[in-house]
């Protein structure tokens, strides 16, 4: 079931309205049964993989906290490691490792044809559950969170349906200890739910989905689009797939509001960052502060010498190139990844003279403008090979915009409706980035703001593209 | 279970307050959809139909169902005499056949994807003594991609029960209502087709052009501008020459012959003969400068050639007859008999038909109508 859809709707109505009837332990098994319903809604098939996945990492929470000495709970938070991995190993990665290996094969004259692929259907959002669950066991073992007795609870805090297949990937120590606690109905967060979905619904539905066409139509017919068109296309790409992911993020967390949850703010106007660090504490800040507290700090403690630039540079390519990997089964995800962890060394060897703020203390302002704008172009030339088919075709395309610019296109090739949709979309995330979203509007009459809701409902309604349209971040 | 706190009631009431307003509009809008015919369930369409014969003009705007009416409506009309084809088969009626029992169901094969289909859903359950099959040369082409309507038809359930279509028919339909505000008045005054006089059924017919009880298409529009301007001229967009000079929609360059979709043809004819149905194949004229063009043009020569002669080749072999029109000169005609640069007049239609017609007396028939003084190059005023 996706969000953008009516059954989408009837089912969130249906849900509120049984939900605030129960009581706290009601109200947590129908969240099991309800989230269970949502993601059987793609395919039932998948709710075994999500079930077990529960199963699996709640019975290493228990093993780890209850295993006597370090050795025997290294020893069941590596096994629980490596079986959530190899699941999500075998799902997303075994076809596409195979199809590596047999062309690497055949490169060098050896027969693959034993090797063959299986066509593996991938479960929608494995990677963001397995993820999610894998952090709870990591924490029980550095002690800091206990393990959870109550199964129940643990199903919902792993298949919480407002972000079980996109995301944010949320912590035990946030959103489980929210399922023990009891939950009351708060009229204000529930209108302020009720904002950022509209919100989201708007990013998605009115912004995202359209561009998806124009760039879908560029990047499919490359070799006869001109190095304008393919930097208009990639531009276009930026704001989609941001705001795909990030609309998606909203609604999930305007919706879990009116549950009663507060689940981590995921994107924090990332396209207004001064530099590639700060992009990188705004944009996907679930995954990014995942990686860094599973990955990057793990790494740094194992390095000998963790504050020098070599090791420091290491292990933020091995982290970046991992989170790369972790997007798509495709060279080209990896090759972003590390794109970016290139990106990074430089404030890495220079940060103690940059003094780089944190981006929740770094509102950016106008006179920012320059540097927001090289930062933009650096994440921009990255998107070129995230949207990429190929690796091939990423390079033949970044050499055609930097070479191919004699046809300047006139007026109407540059779709002025998009591009106006953009500006405006751009001008309201700039008046408004203090906020949490957009449709924060504290100072303005209650008519007004109805006015402006209205408006936003009928632009949905109206420009909004309701073919068939999966939110890009449910490949992963 | 416990009440729902005063909050909870608060937000609820809220919310219903907000979106009352979306919702009557939303009713309203779906009201006239629903009076207008546009979102009207293809079998209720055929009930109607055939609970009110010949009363009817049905062709909707925004959720394109003439497919499907097809489809449903030659399985539920089992006649004796069917025509299928392409739109450019579709200006056969009922009148010409003197009272059999009739019915056009062009628009039902728009490629060989589609005679496949008919052959699997429709054929074994249909008697048809003759079909008159309207083939378009076009569909043998190898480099030419069509989809399989029948297919998803049989599949699926009618799009006015998808939420998606129906909202696509409100978002269409207040623009439409916006820049024609008079629309909404007659829908309501369920006002009938301006041609006809007929109960329409579908925001198109509202304008005079639709499909009749027969199956056929009246084609209101064109007529009455060609009674105001009567010399001939291509109203689509971009004209049928121009489609041909560059090679797009269905005229690609350099297309070849795809054996499969020979082989659906000559299964076709084979599975016809086997139930002793009689099939009268033939292709419907193009304008003069379109079958010049495809005639001489070095991009299009080959394959229009190539595809026509496979064509009657497939025809001869399973001792049908096939009648190639592409030719006006070979029905004695000019322009003025075509409605475009691709379908041809009500009246082209029944001087080919009397050259098709096996019998004497149906020849006969139509020789004297097409000789009435009331006839004119688009029409015969049945």
């Amino acid at each position: 079931m996706i969000f953008n859809s009516f059954e989408f709707l009837l089912f969130l109505v249906a849900a509120f309205l049984i939900y605030w009837k129960l009581g706290q332990k009601g109200q947590n098994i129908f969240l099991v049964i309800a989230s269970y319903v949502f993601y059987g809604w793609w395919d039932w098939r998948f709710l075994f993989l999500i079930f077990a996945s529960t199963a699996v990492n709640f019975l290493a929470g228990h093993f780890i906290s209850e295993a006597e000495g370090a050795i025997r709970r290294r020893i069941s938070l590596v096994l629980n490691i490596v079986i959530n991995l190899g699941i999500l190993g075998f799902f997303k990665y075994y076809d596409f490792f195979v199809t590596t290996l047999q062309q690497a094969l055949t490169s060098i004259g050896i027969a693959s044809s034993s090797l063959t692929t299986l066509g593996i259907i991938l479960p929608v959002g494995i990677s963001f559950y397995t993820f999610q669950a894998m952090s709870y066991a990591i924490d029980v073992y550095r002690k800091n969170i206990p393990a959870t007795k109550n199964f129940i609870d643990f199903m919902g805090f792993v298949s919480f349906f407002p972000q079980l297949v996109a995301g944010p990937i949320e912590r035990a120590s946030n959103l489980l200890s929210q399922f023990r606690e009891k939950r009351v109905f708060s009229y204000p967060k529930a209108i302020d739910g009720c904002q950022q979905m509209l919100w989201g619904f708007f990013k998605k539905i009115v912004v995202a989905d359209n561009l998806s066409g124009v760039v879908n139509n560029i990047y499919e017919s490359a070799a006869s689009a001109s190095g304008w068109q393919l930097t208009l296309a990639t531009f276009f790409f930026a704001f989609q797939v941001y705001c795909d992911f990030s609309g998606y993020s909203d609604i999930a967390i305007g919706t879990a509001r009116l549950f009663g949850f507060s689940l981590m703010r995921n994107f924090y106007f990332p396209y207004f960052s001064k530099n590639i660090v700060q992009f990188w504490q705004r944009w996907h800040i679930s995954l990014s502060t995942w990686f860094r507290d599973y990955l990057f700090i793990p790494l740094s403690r194992m390095s000998r010498n963790p504050l020098s630039l070599g090791s420091y540079a290491r292990n933020i390519l091995i982290t970046f190139t991992v989170s790369g990997l972790w997007h798509g089964a495709n060279w080209t995800f990896v090759f972003w990844g590390f794109l970016h962890g290139l990106y990074f060394i430089p404030y890495a060897a220079l940060r103690n003279k940059l003094r780089l703020r944190r981006a929740e203390d770094a509102q950016p302002g106008l006179k920012d403008l320059h540097q927001i704008l090289f930062n933009f172009l650096l994440v921009m030339f990255g998107w070129v090979f995230f949207r990429s088919e190929n690796i091939a075709q990423a390079f033949y395309i970044i050499k055609k915009i930097f070479v191919d610019l004699q046809n300047i296109p006139s007026f109407g090739e540059l779709y002025p409706k998009r591009l106006l949709l953009v500006g405006v979309f751009i001008l309201a995330e700039w008046l408004q980035r203090n906020k949490a979203h957009p449709l924060q509007l504290e100072n303005v009459a209650g008519w007004a703001k109805w006015l402006i809701y209205y408006i936003i409902i009928v632009l949905i309604l109206a420009v909004g593209d309701f073919h068939y349209n999966p939110f890009i971040y449910f490949q992963f | 279970m416990q009440l729902l706190d005063r909050n909870i009631k608060s937000f609820i009431f809220k919310a219903l307050l907000f979106f009352s307003p979306l919702f009557a509009l939303a009713g309203v809008l779906l009201w006239l959809g629903v009076r207008s015919g546009e979102l009207w369930p293809i079998q209720k369409v055929i009930d109607y139909e055939l609970a009110h014969p010949r009363t009817t003009l049905f062709l909707k705007a925004y959720i394109p169902e003439d497919h499907r009416l097809k489809y449903y409506g030659t399985l539920r009309r089992d006649p004796d005499i069917l025509v299928i084809g392409s739109s450019r088969a579709m200006t056969f009626r009922e009148e010409m056949f003197a009272g059999a029992d009739f019915y056009n169901a062009g628009r039902l094969i728009r490629s060989y994807d589609d005679l496949e289909d008919f052959v699997k859903f429709i054929l074994p359950y249909i008697h048809p003594e003759i079909i008159y099959f309207g083939i378009d040369w076009y569909w043998l082409g190898a480099l030419n991609q069509y989809e399989r309507e029948a297919q998803a038809i049989v599949f699926t359930n009618d799009p006015v029960y998808d939420w998606r279509a129906e909202l696509f028919f409100l978002k269409r339909f207040v623009m439409a209502a916006i820049k024609d505000p008079s629309l909404v008045s007659r829908i309501i005054r369920k006002q009938p087709d301006p041609i006809s006089n007929k109960k329409a059924i579908g925001l198109i017919a509202f304008e005079g052009d639709g499909i009749r009880f027969d199956g056929s298409l009246q084609n209101g529009t064109i007529q009455e501008k060609r009674k105001v301007n009567p010399d001939y001229f291509d109203p689509i967009q971009p004209p049928i020459l121009e489609q041909v000079r560059r090679g797009i929609s269905h005229f690609k360059f350099n297309n070849e012959i795809d054996p499969e979709r020979a082989a659906v043809l000559k299964k076709f004819l084979e599975e016809a003969q086997r139930r002793k149905i009689e099939v009268i194949g033939f292709s419907a004229p193009y304008s003069k400068e379109v079958y010049s063009e495809l005639r001489t043009s070095p991009m299009q020569q080959k394959f229009f050639t190539e595809s026509v002669q496979e064509i009657k080749k497939i025809f001869r072999e399973a001792e049908f007859p096939y009648f190639d029109f592409h030719d006006l000169a070979v029905l004695g005609l000019d322009n003025n008999y075509m409605l475009n640069g691709s379908h041809m007049s009500e009246t082209a239609t029944a001087i080919a038909l009397k050259i098709m017609t096996p019998d004497a007396d149906p020849k006969t028939y139509l020789d004297k109508k097409i000789n009435q003084r009331s006839t004119t190059p688009l029409e015969i005023f049945w």
